[in-house]
C-alpha cells in the first residue's frame, strides 16, 4: 500500500518553528528516533484506554440484551396467561383464576430477574428494551382484573403486584400503552360472552371499553407517544367489532321473539 | 371505571410537556454554542500549523459558553429523567466532544480523554456504566465525538498540504491511525456507533492517499 519513495530529496518546509522541537507531540516531524517512541507511547495509551472503554460497552451491551431477553420471555408467558383467561366462558372461573394464579408467580419470577438489571437509573435507561414486556403483562393483569372484579386495573395496583419482585417504577406510558391492548382482549370475551348468550357479561364489556375509548382519547392529545395512536385505532376497531356484535346479537334475539 | 385515572394521567403528561418545553430550549442554546465554536474552530483549516495552534489555543470562550449552556441545561435534568430526555441533547454533546477532540488535537497533539472533556463541558463522561445521579456526558456520545474527528483529520491533511505543509499529513496519518486502532478494539453492536464506525477506513484512507501523492512525488520524507 504505502510506497517507500526514498528518491527524491524532500522539500523540507518546515519554515519557521524549527525552534520549538521540544514541545513533544505536537513537533513537525524531526528525522527518525522521536517517531519510533513518541507515537508509540500515546498508541499504547490509546489501545489502554479503548480496552476499557471496550469492557464498558461490552457490559452495557450484555445488560441490554439480558433485559430484552427477560422481556421477550415475559410477553410470551402474559400471552399464555390472557389465553388462560379467555377460557372463563368455557371452564368455572376459580379453576381459571388459579391456573392463572400460578402462571402469575412464574411472570413474577421473570420480573425479578429483569429486575437486576433495571435498577436505578438503569430503569429509564433500558426502558425500551423492558417496557413491550411490562406493557404485555399489564394488559394480562388487566383483563384479569377486568374479568374478576370488573374494572379497570391502576397503575397503583400494577405496582403493587410487581412490589415483590424489586421492579421499582412503572412509567405513565408503560402503563397507558398497556391498559390500551384491553380492548383487543375484552373483544374476544365478550364474543365468546355472546357465543353462550351471557348479556350482562357483554354489556359489561362494552360499557368498560367505550369508558377505556373516552379516556383513552382525552389522554391522546396531552401526550405525545407515538404508539398510543395506533393503539388508539386498533382501540376504536375493537369496539366496533364488539357493537357490531351485540347488534346481531340482539338483532336476532328480537326475531325469536316475534311470533310470540 | 374511573374516569380521574386518565385526568390525572393527562395531567401529569401536560406538567411533563411544560418542562421537556424549557429543556428544549435549552438544549437548543447548548446546540447554538456548539455550532459556534465549529466554526471558530473550522478556521484552523485554512491555516499554517502554528496559526492553526492559535486558533485551538483561543477557543476557551467559546467552549466556556458551551459549558454555560450545559450547566442551564443540567439543572433542569433530574436524574430520574436523564434517559428518557438524554435525545433531546445528544447530538449537541456529540458535536462538543468532537469539537474538544479536534482542539486538543491541533493544540496539543494528543488524543482528547474524557477528563478534557470533564474540564471543558463541566461534567463527567460516563466510562463505566455509573448509575446517573448527576447530568453525565455519555461513553457513546464521546465517542460519537471521536469518530466525528476522523473526518477533521481527513480534512486537515488535505488542507495542510494546500497550505504548502507537506511533512504534516504524516503525523496526522500516524495519529488516525492510532486512534483507528483503539477503535478496533470495541465490540460493536449493531447501532449507530457501528455504522459510523464503519465509515472510519474511508477517512483513513483519504489521509493515506493525501500520503501517497506526497510521497510518490518525492514531496515528504518518509
Amino acid at each position: 500500500m504505502e510506497p517507500e519513495t526514498e528518491a527524491a530529496t524532500p522539500c523540507k518546509r518546515r519554515t519557521e518553528d524549527s525552534g520549538d522541537g521540544g514541545s513533544a507531540p505536537a513537533k513537525p516531524r524531526l528525522e527518525s528516533d522521536p517517531a519510533a517512541d513518541a507515537p508509540s507511547a500515546r498508541k499504547q495509551a490509546i489501545l489502554a484506554t479503548f480496552g476499557g472503554y471496550r469492557d464498558t460497552l461490552d457490559a452495557h451491551y450484555d445488560q441490554r440484551e439480558r433485559v430484552i431477553k427477560c422481556s421477550r420471555d415475559i410477553t410470551a408467558l402474559s400471552k399464555k396467561m390472557i389465553f388462560a383467561l379467555l377460557r372463563v366462558t368455557q371452564d368455572p372461573p376459580e379453576r381459571v383464576f388459579q391456573g392463572v394464579r400460578a402462571q402469575h408467580k412464574k411472570v413474577l419470577e421473570l420480573f425479578a430477574k429483569m429486575a437486576a438489571d433495571l435498577q436505578g437509573s438503569d430503569a429509564a435507561k433500558y426502558n425500551r428494551q423492558a417496557t413491550p414486556g411490562l406493557q404485555e403483562y399489564i394488559e394480562a393483569i388487566g383483563l384479569w382484573r377486568f374479568l374478576e372484579h370488573n374494572q379497570l386495573i391502576t397503575k397503583q395496583q400494577v405496582e403493587e403486584s410487581l412490589a415483590a419482585s424489586r421492579i421499582t417504577t412503572v412509567t405513565d406510558e408503560d402503563y397507558l400503552l398497556g391498559i390500551s391492548d384491553l380492548p383487543g382482549e375484552v373483544n374476544r370475551y365478550c364474543i365468546n360472552a355472546i357465543g353462550k348468550g351471557d348479556h350482562d357479561a357483554v354489556r359489561n364489556c362494552l360499557a368498560f371499553m367505550r369508558q377505556l375509548k373516552d379516556g383513552v382519547s382525552v389522554v391522546l392529545c396531552a401526550c405525545g407517544i407515538r404508539d398510543l395512536v395506533k393503539k388508539a385505532e386498533v382501540l376504536d376497531s375493537s369496539l366496533v367489532k364488539t357493537e357490531q356484535a351485540y347488534y346481531s346479537m340482539s338483532v336476532r334475539e328480537s326475531e325469536f321473539r316475534q311470533p310470540a | 371505571m374511573d374516569h380521574q385515572i386518565f385526568i390525572d394521567l393527562q395531567d401529569r403528561f401536560d406538567q411533563e410537556s411544560e418542562q421537556f418545553e424549557g429543556m428544549k430550549g435549552r438544549a437548543k442554546e447548548l446546540d447554538r454554542a456548539c455550532r459556534v465554536a465549529a466554526a471558530q474552530l473550522s478556521k484552523a483549516h485554512a491555516l499554517p500549523q502554528d496559526k492553526a495552534k492559535e486558533v485551538a489555543d483561543g477557543i476557551g470562550p467559546q467552549f466556556d459558553a458551551i459549558r454555560e449552556n450545559v450547566g442551564s441545561l443540567a439543572a433542569l435534568v433530574t436524574p430520574a429523567s436523564f434517559y428518557r430526555l438524554s435525545g433531546m441533547w445528544t447530538n449537541a454533546l456529540q458535536t462538543a466532544c468532537a469539537q474538544i477532540a479536534f482542539a486538543v488535537y491541533l493544540a496539543e497533539g494528543r488524543l482528547a480523554t474524557p477528563e478534557d472533556v470533564e474540564r471543558r463541558l463541566g461534567c463527567k463522561v460516563n466510562t463505566s456504566n455509573e448509575d446517573v445521579t448527576e447530568f453525565m456526558v455519555s461513553l457513546e456520545e464521546y465517542l460519537h465525538g471521536l469518530i466525528s474527528l476522523f473526518s477533521e483529520l481527513s480534512r486537515l491533511a488535505v488542507n495542510s498540504v494546500i497550505v504548502g505543509d507537506v511533512q504534516r499529513p504524516q503525523e496526522i496519518s500516524a495519529f488516525a491511525s492510532e486512534l483507528y486502532s483503539g477503535f478496533q478494539l470495541l465490540n460493536l453492536k449493531n447501532d449507530s456507533l457501528r455504522r459510523r464506525f464503519d465509515s472510519i477506513k474511508y477517512e483513513v484512507k483519504k489521509i493515506e492517499e493525501v500520503l501517497y501523492d506526497l510521497r510518490v512525488r518525492g514531496l515528504a520524507t518518509a
